[in-house]
């Protein structure tokens, strides 16, 4: 017989499983640790904060924890996402615990990392990568070009239909994926390039790909991840 | 350059290199402190990658340690992979500390260790990369005093021209003395000379400056003596009473290193007495950790890691005292965690395999197991006498309960050995994988490492050679020939980088000038087996006119002056000579917990070991009519 989850917690006697939707900024020297890498940090954040986790079954259990898309290596990310389920005593609801539960994890992470929020979600809702629709990013430029010369390179791309890109061997079309891109002129930092990105057919559009079609060079630009845009759930 | 100029500037290139995060610091556990409020800066640096570097325990306690002194600010430094370097040299940025970005020639004290003698090298070009001169004469009085510690520095001799000071034997004293002793000379502003002079009156540093060697006409050592009456003629290593606790705090890489592991020696010293073996006579006494201890510090150690695997270290897991009492308990508390709790160096019988039964975590794979001889004879020449009924019973309980892998070690270039000594080794391995295949068939599996005997200063075979490269090679070949069978699998050290450690943990003070020619043909990473450069090392010999086959391939005579001598372990050469005569004449020499013969550590530190309390180093209380009879 398969058990479904809630019968195999049941059975371990797991009462009140919480999923917890975290949003999180990577910054400083953790923009340089991998995706996977990473994964393994919030898992000893969260063992160090002795939140009781639920384990994956199988052979190697391991903590069930569901990250967003990846961050490039390199960028900086405002308001990332990772799912985490663990099994909590205590309701998760009041303002109060939920600031307390982030000060445990903020007080547990290495430089870098730090948490915004923490919201409980319906705990077999969809994926995350499932729900995100779009993101918002943010290129800096270092002021390496004009604002005016941005917005015209920027208004001649969206304007075309189609923008054939190649990468990691496959055609694809970049437009269907840029949903906005603005330019506004920071004070010290040149302009800085907005783009909204679409994530579809389980990819998510890239802003240096973006970058890359307006012509820019990528030694100068530097990307920052500002949030992300879910979908709501059908019931 | 400034801190925040070369953080600035590294971020150009980050994204070009390989694993950017070595790079970068922040890591959990790491430490930063107000520079402003800091009267002494340390940089402690492991002369290798950040990922080999972060697990090394010898920095993990450094750290711990002085950065609870509230003046102090200990900081780490590792190399920058080929990659990095070239970026940094490139662009003129020096090495610099991983927290606060600082170039290394700006700390106060560079300490750094040097655990093995393939860094050798290494140790030149963090000098080198830090923009520090190499030689410790040609450092100016600004740049920092450059101290090493480590195992390789029981010679110290090979690196006496690079650093300024050695920390010989157990540096958890010396080091906060030596930080106190900068600290008044730094307030006197008197000149460089004057601090190593106030050095070398702390107990257990060496200060090579004030030392001397002299040769004989056959080019081995006459006389290593100091330069005048106000030196010791010879330095004898610290070492504590009693362990002091692990560290409370270690740092938690965010990148996946070697070993991603909490490491916590439960036990210093080993009363075993391998001849073959330096750990085991340099690290005397035997001194445990409480059981009670160790599981705090495990507890504690895990709440502050998030890690989920624990190396608990000692050179003879066996013989802890406690170790019944300590694997019950760590059964009980982590039992139903799923904790990885790794024991090496049991002794080969029944007892261990259901100690690790009891560990075994998730992920356990294999038994390795250390038997290093074969034959009767060099079972005892090298004093390691475990029988084959043992060995072979051990197998058998680890194959019957269904365990796969066992992995066996051996040694060859020993005294006295034969081909047929050699052939013993494939005899007991068949006689190994068939007890595997019984119960296992194909299954089974037996990997063996085979390595070559260097013939280590401070031990017993430092009067033995290495054996030439033609022999090693013609002996692996026999092993290799014996042992094609399906279910074995062979590694051994390659004969090149064998001789390569040798002279280089034999050298005496003339190797400095080979190691810095090496170094500046392009040898670094010596100890990665694709890096090492033989051509390199061979043209620095000759340049130098040292010829590397007078270190290694000569048998010494009973009365040489090894260009160690002036460094004292406690251990007695009286004793070691005795030792390696009882190994030419296969005569065994049993546990000295069983009873003492006088090998001199207790002697030595006779007015140490009374400080030791109810924690007893498994040695005889001298008095002083015992003292007479055991000088030499």
């Amino acid at each position: 017989m398969v058990l479904s989850d809630t019968q195999f917690f049941r059975r371990k006697g797991i009462n009140r499983m919480i999923r917890c939707r975290i949003s999180y900024q990577k910054t400083g020297p953790l923009r340089y640790i991998s995706h996977l890498d990473l994964q393994k940090v919030w898992i000893r954040v969260l063992l160090r904060a002795k939140i009781p986790l639920i384990y994956t079954q199988g052979f190697h259990p391991a903590p069930k924890i569901a990250t967003a898309w990846p961050l490039p290596l390199g960028w900086e990310g405002k308001n990332e996402l990772i799912d985490l389920w663990f099994d909590w005593e205590d309701d998760f609801d009041t303002e109060d615990q939920k600031k307390r539960f982030i000060e445990t994890l903020n007080s547990q992470s290495p430089l870098g990392l730090s948490i915004n929020s923490a919201e409980e979600v319906p705990a077999y809702s969809p994926a995350l990568t499932k729900l995100i629709e779009s993101a918002d990013y943010r290129i800096k430029t270092a002021g390496r070009f004009l604002a005016e010369d941005l917005n015209n390179k920027i208004h001649h791309l969206l304007s075309q239909t189609s923008v054939e890109r190649i990468r990691r061997e496959k055609r694809y079309n970049l437009r269907d994926l840029i949903e906005s891109a603005s330019v506004s002129e920071e004070t010290d930092e040149g302009p800085v390039i907005h783009v909204r990105m679409i994530a579809k057919d389980s990819a998510m559009g890239r802003p240096d790909e973006f970058a890359d079609a307006l012509g820019l060079d990528s030694e100068y630009l530097s990307f920052c991840r500002d949030r992300f845009y879910l979908s709501i759930p059908e019931h | 350059m400034k801190p925040q100029e070369i953080e600035k500037e590294i971020e150009k290139f980050l994204l070009n290199v390989q694993k950017p995060g070595r790079y970068v610091g922040g890591e959990f556990n790491s430490i930063y402190k107000d520079s402003s409020a800091i009267q002494t800066r340390i940089a402690l640096a492991f002369p290798d990658i950040y990922d080999l570097g972060v697990p090394n325990l010898g920095i993990a306690i450094f750290y711990d340690l002085l950065n609870k002194l509230p003046n102090v600010w200990a900081e780490r430094v590792y190399l920058p992979w080929e990659d990095m370097e070239k970026e940094m040299r490139e662009r003129n940025i020096p090495l610099y500390t991983l927290e606060s970005k600082t170039p290394v020639n700006q700390m106060d004290i560079l300490g750094i260790t040097i655990p093995y003698e393939s860094l050798y090298t290494n140790v030149l070009n963090l000098l080198d990369l830090s923009g520090l001169s190499v030689f410790a004469a040609e450092r100016s009085e600004e740049d920092p005093l450059v101290i090493a510690g480590g195992h390789s520095t029981y010679n110290p001799e090979p690196m006496s021209a690079f650093i300024d000071a050695f920390v010989i034997g157990e540096g958890e004293e010396v080091f906060p003395e030596i930080v106190t002793v900068y600290q008044l000379w730094k307030k006197q502003a008197l000149p460089k000379s004057e601090l190593l002079y106030w050095l070398s009156k702390v107990e257990g540093v060496y200060v090579p400056l004030f030392y001397q060697t002299t040769y004989n006409g056959d080019g081995t050592v006459s006389a290593i003596n100091p330069v005048n009456e106000s030196f010791p003629k010879r330095i004898k290593k610290r070492i504590l009473p009693i362990l002091p606790p692990p560290p409370d705090y270690f740092v938690v890489p965010s990148i996946d290193v070697v070993q991603n592991r909490i490491a916590i020696e439960i036990m210093r010293g080993c009363s075993r007495g391998c001849r073959f073996c330096q750990a085991g006579f340099v690290t005397r006494p035997v001194r445990e950790r409480p059981a009670e201890q160790i599981l705090e510090s495990i507890d504690s150690a895990l709440s502050s890691t998030g890690y989920e695997e624990i190396a608990l270290l000692s050179l003879s897991s066996s013989d802890y005292t406690q170790i019944q009492t300590l694997v019950d308990a760590l059964q009980n508390r982590y039992g139903k965690r799923k904790l990885n709790i790794s024991l090496p160096s049991l002794r080969i019988d029944t007892v261990s395999v259901n100690i690790l039964e009891k560990l075994k975590g998730s992920r356990f794979s294999g038994f390795t197991l250390a038997p290093e001889a074969a034959s009767e004879k060099m079972k005892k020449t090298i004093n390691k006498p475990i029988t084959e009924e043992q060995l072979l019973e051990t197998a058998e309980m680890i194959y019957s309960h269904g365990w796969q892998t066992i992995k066996l070690y051996f040694m060859i270039g020993l005294p006295g050995e034969t081909d047929e000594d050699v052939l013993a080794i494939c005899d007991l391995c068949l006689k190994v994988i068939k007890i595997g295949r019984k119960y296992l068939g194909k299954r089974s599996q037996l990997n063996i490492g085979i390595a070559t005997l260097v013939p280590k200063p401070h031990t017993p075979f430092q009067w033995w050679k290495a054996d030439e490269p033609e022999n090693i090679a013609r002996k692996q070949d026999l092993l290799k020939k014996g042992l094609s069978t399906p279910g074995i699998k062979i590694t051994w050290s390659d004969p090149d980088t064998t001789m390569f450690e040798a002279w280089c943990s034999r050298g005496d003070r003339r190797m400095g000038a080979v190691i810095h020619r090496a170094w500046q043909l392009g040898a670094k990473f010596d100890a990665w087996q694709d890096h090492f450069n033989k051509e390199a090392w061979l043209q620095a010999f000759s340049e130098n006119g040292l010829d590397p086959d007078f270190y290694v391939h000569r048998e010494r005579s009973k009365n040489e002056v090894f260009p160690w001598d002036h460094i004292d372990i406690g251990v007695t050469k009286y004793t070691l000579r005795k030792e390696f005569e009882n190994g030419l004449e296969g005569v065994l020499r049993p546990d000295c917990r069983t009873g003492c013969y006088g090998c001199g550590i207790n002697q030595a530190f006779r007015l140490v070991q009374p400080k030791a309390g109810e924690q007893k180093w498994f040695c005889p209380i001298l008095n002083f009519s015992a003292e007479r009879e055991l000088t030499e």
